[in-house]
Formats: structure tokens, sequence, C-alpha cells
């Protein structure tokens, strides 16, 4: 039996000798896939709050981590609304969206490859309002690559 | 469970605070005062005017709805021609020189003018309009005032008296004659 | 004349925000997720009325200042109403008995017992008339009397 073994073992040894590199130069194809990944969060409700010029206004957050994106590429976050928050009565009450800095197009914040954690504070500013009550609307978020 | 807590805490307040926009009052005060004295301005021409045997001056002070009697006091050789209370003439409520207020109720004045006796009244001045105008009047000459038709005075023309005197010249002239004829006839015979 | 403002407000801040809610992720390739926008916003107003004020012997009307509605955010279909409580008398402060009739009025002569008002700067002017009879029948001494301005917010008429 043991002298079987010692058999096998030569002649495996024996047949891994032929392939050995060139010393003429061949090609070796390294290659390995990383996932794009991103989380952003984003506020499920925004009040606004009364300011001292009688206005209402709120500064929203919005965070992106472990962002890991193709080269050149970034993730937008723009907003679809009409902008005007209505109160039970019917009252109408326009308000805007001031972007987070260093943003361009129709964007509210942008982001970029980056695994710590990025955070872009966008602000919704109403005017003064003529009627009291309690006032709403609903805004969507738009998160994508590009 | 803390959070439940949170939230029942948070509700509880909330409808408190609802609750309490309420009603709210605030006063005013209105005030007024009623004076206790009212003053009487008096203006006199030609006499004087006493209120409880005083003569007045040309103010008194009296007691807010006081009623007053004044004696009005003309002149020697006047009478009374207007008197003017608070505006009003009342002239003709005037009784033994006596005039008696209504309740005094505000500042008042009184205007008295008493005329000369024998100068009828001049009902187209019911009183003097300035100073200058009192003096005058009071001033004033029997040279200067209105001759009446009917009365005779030293040095008047009459014609009845002329044809008086042409009589009686004509009847010294008749008797002369007369008398002289008389005379001659005694002598003659 | 000095005025005296009466300010309104609702205590309630609404807290809702300060409840704990779960964010929204949104995770690659991308997506859209719908956030709620609002506000309370409570009803406020601010209401001036006549201040204390001496009436001249004699006088007939005197300036009473005006009731306005200085400023306003109130609900759709509310107003602010306000109300007058006047007893008509001026009293004698030394015989409660001796009185003087007086009436609050618009300036075109209505009397005035309440108004409502919805907009800021609606005003309504007031004066105080005493006929002549009556400070002629007036005896001496001082005489006052305290009105009482009610405001309430109501639903609007």
């Amino acid at each position: 039996m043991k002298r079987i073994a010692s058999v096998l073992l030569a002649g495996i040894i024996l047949s891994a000798v032929p392939v050995t590199a060139s010393a003429e130069g061949q090609d070796t194809r390294v290659k390995f896939e990383v996932d794009p990944s991103y989380t952003v969060i984003i506020p499920p409700e925004i009040i606004l709050d009364p300011q001292s010029d009688g206005t209402y206004a709120k500064d929203a957050a919005i965070t992106a981590s472990d962002v890991r994106l193709k080269y050149g590429q970034g993730i937008t976050v723009a907003l679809e609304s009409d902008y005007t928050l209505t109160s039970d009565e019917g009252a109408e009450l326009a308000y805007s969206v001031i972007p987070a800095n260093n943003v361009s197009g129709d964007a509210v914040a942008q982001f970029k490859t980056d695994t710590a954690d990025q955070t872009a504070v966008i602000k919704f500013q109403a005017g003064v309002p003529e009627f009291s009550g309690n006032y709403k609307d609903t805004v969507t978020f738009v998160i994508s690559v590009s | 469970m803390p959070m439940k807590k949170t939230a029942v805490l948070l509700l509880t307040v909330l409808m408190m605070c609802i609750t309490s926009l309420g009603v709210y009052a605030e006063s005013a005060t209105i005030a007024a005062q009623v004076p206790g004295t009212h003053t009487v301005t008096f203006v006199i021409e030609g006499g004087k005017v006493e209120a409880n045997g005083t003569p007045v001056d040309h103010t008194i002070e009296l007691d807010r709805q006081r009623v007053q009697t004044y004696r009005l006091i003309p002149d020697d050789g006047y009478i009374l021609d207007q008197l003017i209370y608070d505006g009003e003439d009342v002239t003709e409520q005037v009784t033994n020189n006596c005039f008696t207020a209504p309740p005094l109720i505000r500042d008042t004045e009184f205007t008295v003018i008493f005329r000369p006796s024998r100068l009828p009244q001049d009902s187209s001045k019911p009183f003097p309009q300035s100073s200058t105008e009192q003096s005058i009047r009071r001033t004033s000459t029997p040279s200067s005032q209105t001759r009446d038709a009917n009365t005779v005075h030293t040095g008047d023309f009459n014609e009845a008296v002329g044809y008086f005197t042409v009589l009686l010249v004509l009847s010294l002239c008749l008797l002369i004659v007369l008398t002289g004829h008389k005379q001659e006839k005694h002598t003659t015979s | 004349m000095n005025k005296k403002y009466i300010a309104a407000a609702s205590a309630a801040a609404v807290m809702v925000s300060m409840i704990s809610v779960p964010a929204f992720a949104v995770d690659y390739p991308g997506g859209s997720q719908d956030t709620r926008i609002s506000t309370a916003i409570e009803p406020t107003y601010t209401v001036t009325i006549p201040a204390d004020t001496t009436v001249a012997f004699n006088a007939l009307s005197t300036d009473f200042g005006a009731v306005t509605l200085e400023s306003a955010q109130i609900d759709p279909g509310k107003a602010v109403k306000v109300e007058l409580d006047a007893s008509g008398s001026l009293k004698n402060a030394a015989d409660a008995d001796k009185t003087i009739a007086y009436t609050i009025n618009t300036a075109d002569n209505t009397a005035f017992t309440s108004a409502s008002y919805q907009t800021a700067g609606d005003t309504t002017a007031l004066k105080i008339d005493i006929t002549q009879e009556a400070w002629d029948a007036a005896f001496a001494g001082s005489y006052s009397d305290t009105v009482t301005f009610t405001v309430s917010y109501v639903d609007a008429e």
C-alpha cells in the first residue's frame, strides 16, 4: 500500500511539470467585481416652525452612508411637489425648498462615493400665512444615480 | 413603554392648550367733572347792580344751581333800558327793579343798560357796542340833544308873538294920538 | 390717546415632531419616497380698545378712540367679536344716586354694542355723547363709569 501511494505521488508531481510560465511573457487576467451600494436616509415628516418674521421654515437633513458607486457617478436627490401647503379649510400657503450647498441642476442634494456618512441640509421655507389652520402637503424625494 | 407615556403626556398638554383660546376682557373708565361754582360777569351802563344787598363788581362767583335775585339801581336821571342775561333779553322779567335769574348752570354774562329818563328807548341799539360809544352816551349835553319841534326854547321866534307885538305898538300909537287930540280940544274951549 | 392691546394666541405648540418616527431609507439602485410636509398655525389677533377718557364739562360729544383689529391670523370663516358693556350713567363719586346719562356711539351716531372683524385694519371709531339737558341737570361733583370690552373668537356671520 505504501509503495502504491509513493508511485501515485510521483506521477502527480511529474504531470505538473509541463505547466510552467514561458520566459517569453504570458497575460494573466485578474478580475473582481464590487457591487455599487449606498443608503440614503430621508425624513418621513417635516414640520415647519414659526420664525421671528412671521414666516414658517424647517431644515431637513438627508444622510447618505456607505456610498460606493462607479467612478464618475454620484447620487442625486430631487424633489417632486406642487410646493403648496393646504389647510383643512382650503387655505393655501406656498413654500419653496432651498437646496444644499454645492448642488447643480434640479437636485436638492448630491452625494459622492465615500464610506463615511455624508449629510446634506435642505431648507423648506413658507411665507407669512394669511389664515391660521393645519396645513399639509406631500413631497416626493427621488433618489437616483447619475 | 416610555415612548407610550410620552405620547399620552403630549396629547394631554395639547388638549389643554387648545381649550385656553377663550374670551378676553378689558375695561376703560369714563370720567367727568361738574364744577361746584360758576362765574357771572357783569357789564353795567348807567347804574349799578346789587346781589344780596351788595353792589357787584366785574364778576361774582356763585354756587352751581343757585337761584339769585339781582337789584337793578339806575343812576339819578336814568331808567332801565335793557337787561341781557345769558344771551337772552329778559328786560320784561324785571319787576320792581329786581330780576331773579334761573338756576345757575354755567358761566354767564349779565348785561344791563340804563338810559337817561328823558330819552326814548333806542330799540335799534340794545346795548352799547363799545366802551367808546358808552363814553359818548354818558357825556351827552342838552345842546346836542335832538330838538323837539313842539318844545319852545329861548331864542326861538314865534309868529303869534310877532302879531301880538305889532298889535301892542299900534294900540300905543292910537292911545297917544287920542290923548293928544283930547288935550287940544280942552285948550281951545 | 393711549390704546389698550389684547393679544390672543393659543399656547398650543404642535409637538408631533417630538414623537420619534423611523426615517425612510432608500438603497441602491434608487427609488422614491414620499415625505409629509406640515405646519400648524394657531390663530392670533391683536385688538386695540379705547383707553380711559375724561369728558370736558358741557361737552356734547367727546372722542372715545376706536376699536381696531390691529393684526389677525385667524381661520377662514372665523371672526374676532368685540362686545361693549356700558351702564350708560356716569355716577357721582359722593352720591351714586346722582348720575349723568351718556351714550357711546359710532361716527354715524349709532349706539355701539358689538362688532365683528376679520381683516387686520378693520376699525370702528367711537364717541361719548351727553345731551345739554343732562349737563344742565347735573349736580356738582366728580362722575365716572367703567365700560368693559369683551373680545372673543367666533364663527363669522
